[in-house]
This record gives structure tokens, sequence and C-alpha cells, in this order.
């Protein structure tokens, strides 16, 4: 009986106040998940649409500070292509000191440009895991949101961008919006998973909860122990945003 | 002869069986001492989801096994993979230990794992369930404490640990990791045996350590990764400290405690430690 008693004290559910901590120095290194949000802010996108945009990166601010593992392991980066391509957030920023910008529409779609402005961030702000040193990042989360097409060269870097794909080292999702998208072009220009959808306010919101959704699934797969067998599931997208076979 | 004894979580025979959300454990074989903690995650606490880590171990008098798994996340049941691969790995070893001396240690427990693998896949069969249901990593230290030889296996995630005499800490094993960080490979995976590692270390060399650590990766990615610089070897010989302090049963219950409270930033996963350690007489 009284071992049965000690037994059920060893396993109980929390651990007893009375028994000294152990003083043992841990690591700081963070392993976090990049996620990037490339944004069309051509002309085009002038009136209604920008301001959906706007408000659906408010969106994804409010409902990312409700998940705990999300606003620890997020870090954001924003590529806007429109007139110039713009790295709106200089580089990877903490979930937490990320504020929805200002955003306003002009110029033509430097998609190219965005992605050259992309690549050069992987390539600097991306932490490979180094042995005993280094925890490296997850694999990068990078939407990419266009309602036309590019009006700059950018087979290269997507071919660039390609490669990475193909070493499974990011994850990319290519959603097309507006009455303006050419599926086969868009078709050309994706890498990984392609989707098409509105230009009307609702479609933009369901997008932006779309891309919070997926985030807070992928934290929570990465984040699990193993990481799961592949991390960076992405969920279904809600409807009305149609998959591009 | 030394004491026989098996502690940690049990083999499951069902799949309703009970996985607690914490466990401690200490026993001694010859002249090491074995202490293990395992706790469930923030993630999972959060949730209210079992804990998926597992860990056993076991001495049938001369052989130590001590193992430790970690379920994968996203499958609902792995705990049970966990659960049963710590388990088994162990007793397949001690099965196939007469075969040491012919076949040599590290051959000894790549046929354990194998094994284990193949109880895996029957016991998924036997409870009607496709085996990556039970997809789990796997580590196992297994040590003769009479001629005081070290054999290792691993596959997937996790860091199987020696902290020398010296102070230094020194990994065991270079495990095979996939290259998308977060991956890992698994005992059921169809080609798993392809991506396990084996080492046996002689009785000489298991002489400069005295300690040995074996953790799943919420424990690993803790206390390998700074900063600060040389975390490995601070964390190490911080730790060898602390379970020196008291008696094991106590150590035990600090371990756990220790594992289920320390905060690390972004560290959301269950906690697995068994450490291994030569008492000072011996």
């Amino acid at each position: 009986m009284a071992k049965k008693a000690s037994k059920n004290k060893e396993n109980n559910t929390t651990p007893n106040p009375e028994i000294p901590e152990m003083k043992v120095a841990v690591g700081e290194g963070m392993r976090r998940l990049p996620v990037y949000l490339l944004l069309d802010t051509s002309g085009s996108m002038a009136g209604a649409p920008i301001e959906a945009v706007r408000r659906g990166l408010e969106l994804f601010k409010q409902e990312g500070e409700q998940d705990t593992e999300m606003k620890e392991t997020i870090h954001v980066g924003i590529i806007t292509f429109g007139g110039e391509a713009d790295f709106i957030t200089r580089s990877l920023i903490p979930f937490d000191d990320f504020e929805p910008p200002a955003l306003s529409a002009n110029g033509q779609t430097p998609l190219g440009q965005a992605f050259w402005l992309l690549i050069e961030s992987l390539d600097k702000d991306v932490k490979a895991p180094i042995k005993g040193k280094e925890k490296g990042d997850y694999k990068p989360l990078i939407f990419v949101l266009t309602d036309g097409q590019p009006t700059d060269e950018w087979q290269e870097p997507r071919e660039e961008i390609l490669k990475r794909e193909k070493k499974k080292v990011i994850n990319i999702i290519t959603v097309g919006c507006g009455p303006y998208i050419n599926q086969e072009n868009l078709k050309d220009i994706a890498i990984g998973p392609t989707f098409n959808m509105g230009s009307d306010d609702a479609s933009f919101r369901k997008f932006f909860q779309w891309v919070t959704q997926t985030a807070m699934t992928v934290t929570k797969s990465v984040t699990q122990p193993g990481g799961g067998e592949k991390p960076t599931t992405i969920s279904p997208p809600p409807e009305g945003i149609q998959y591009i076979p | 002869m030394n004491s026989k004894f098996s502690i940690g979580d049990p083999i499951p025979s069902q799949l309703t069986d009970r996985h607690i959300a914490m466990r401690a454990s200490s026993a001694r074989s010859g002249g090491y001492c074995v202490v293990g903690a395992s706790v469930r995650g923030r993630l999972h606490r959060y949730n209210e989801v079992p804990r998926d880590d597992a860990f056993a171990a076991r001495s049938n008098g001369t052989w130590l096994a001590v193992a430790v798994s970690d379920g994968v996340g996203s499958r609902k049941l792995s705990r049970y993979g966990a659960s049963f691969a710590v388990n088994r790995v162990c007793t397949r070893f001690f099965y196939g230990a007469s075969k040491v001396k012919s076949k040599g240690l590290e051959e000894a427990i790549r046929d354990a794992f194998r094994k284990t693998q193949a109880d895996i896949e029957r016991f998924a069969l036997k409870q009607n369930i496709a085996l990556e249901n039970l997809h789990c990593t796997l580590l196992g230290l297994f040590l003769d404490v009479e001629t005081g030889a070290v054999g290792i296996g691993q596959i997937g995630d996790g860091l199987i640990l020696g902290l020398a005499n010296k102070g230094e800490a020194i990994p065991l094993i270079e495990p095979h990791i996939p290259e998308e960080v977060g991956a890992t490979y698994v005992l059921t995976q169809t080609d798993g045996e392809h991506y396990s590692c084996f080492e046996a270390l002689p009785s000489e060399k298991v002489r400069e350590f005295k300690t040995f650590y074996l953790m799943t990766d919420g424990v690993a990615d803790d206390c390998q990764y700074g900063p600060p610089s040389g975390i490995l070897q601070r964390w190490a010989n911080d730790m060898d400290r602390e379970i020196r302090m008291f008696p094991r049963a106590k150590t035990a219950q600090r371990l756990k405690k220790y594992l289920a409270t320390y905060q690390v930033k972004g560290s959301f996963d269950d906690r697995t430690l068994v450490i291994v350690y030569r008492q000072k007489d011996h």
C-alpha cells in the first residue's frame, strides 16, 4: 500500500513545489517560422481592393495575437510590388513587432523585383541549422497575391526560387485575384499550389483568414514533437478560393 | 548478480491504455544509476491532449537498457508507438544479448531495432490501425554494467550525449536528419533501417565518461543551441552536478520538476530525458 502511494506521488500531474529546483542553464536559441506576404499594390489594385488588403493585414495581426504559439514562432516579411517593389518590413520581424502598414496602389506590377527581394531575404534572414550552434528556422511559408500580369522580367528570379522549392526549403502559395487574372499565365508564374479568388472585400478577408489559419496550423505542426512528417501542411482554402489544377 | 528492474512508461496492450501526463522514475544497476522523467509540453497541455513522448529503462542483471521515443505529433495515437518502442527495444535487446559476443554489440542493437519495428507492425495490425498512426523516433543505450561496454542506436531526432570525466560534452552518434527543418525520420517508416545509426563503444572508451544523457528533441533543442555559446557543455555539467546532489528517487522528482518548469521561448514540445551516471565509488 505504501509502495502504491509512493508510486502515485512519483507520477502525479503537477510538480511538487517543495521539491528543490535544479539550477541548469538552457539555450535561448529559437526556431522561427518565417511567413512572407508578397502583395500586389499595382495601379489596378487602387480603391476598394487595396483597402481590403490593408484590412486583411489588420485581421492577420488581430487573429494571430490570440494564438500564443503563432505569436512566439512566426516572423513576418511583407513585400509589396506596385511601381517599385518594396520590402516594407525591411527584414523578417517578430510577429509582436509587426504593425499592418499603410498601403497605396499605383504603377505597374514588378513581380520579378519582388521575387529578387524575397530571394535576398531568404538567403540573408532565414537561418539554416548548424549542428550544436544554430537551431535553424522552419521552412518559410510564402504567399503571393496578385491581380494581374507581371510587367518586368520574372522568369530568372522564379527559377532561383524554384531551386529552393525543389530542395523543399520553402513552401510557396500563389493566389490570383480579380477579373484580370489569366489562369494559364498565373500557372506559369506560380511556384507550388495556385489558387484564384475574387477581388471583393469578402474574398480578401477570406484570403487573410486563410493565411492566418495556415500559419497557425503550421506552427502547431512544427512545434509538435518530432515536427510531424510534413510540417508545412497547408490548410485547405475557404470557399471562394479555388484551386487551379 | 545485479538487480533486475523495469521502470518508465509501461508497454501498452491496447489503444485505450492510459499514458499519464508526467512520469519520473529511478533505479540502480551495478555501479550505475538511472533517472528518467518525461513531461507533457506546453502545446499539449494547452490543447489538453496527451503526452506523446515515452521512456523506459530495464535491467536483466548484466545489461542495462534505456530508451526514449517521441511519438510524431501529427498522429493522435503515436504515444502508443513511442511507449511500445521503448519497452520492446529493451526486451528485444535482452533476448539477443547472448549473441553479443559472436555478432558484436552494434549488430545486436541493430537487430533489436529491426525486431522492434516488426513488433510495432504486428501491434498495429492487432489493433486494426495503420502503422503510420504509431510513427515514433527511437533512441537507445545498452550498457554492460559488468564490463562497461556501451552500444547506442538512434533513428530520428533527439540526442545521445556523453559527459566526459574532464567535463567535455560529446554527442555520441550523428543521426540522419532530413533537410527540412522540423521533419524527422521515424522507426516506423518502411525504410526506417536505412536512416538508423548504431555505434558500439568499447569499455576503455566508456571509462572516459561519467554520465550519459538520452533525450527527445523537446529537450535536445533547448540544450544545444545558444546563445550563450558553449551551452551544451554548460548544460551537461550543470545537470551532472544536480543529479548527484540528492538520492536518486529525489533526483527523479527534481528532474521532472525541471522539465515541467524551465522556460525557453518557442519551446512547446514534450520533454523527456533519461540519465545514466556512474557512481563515484565505481
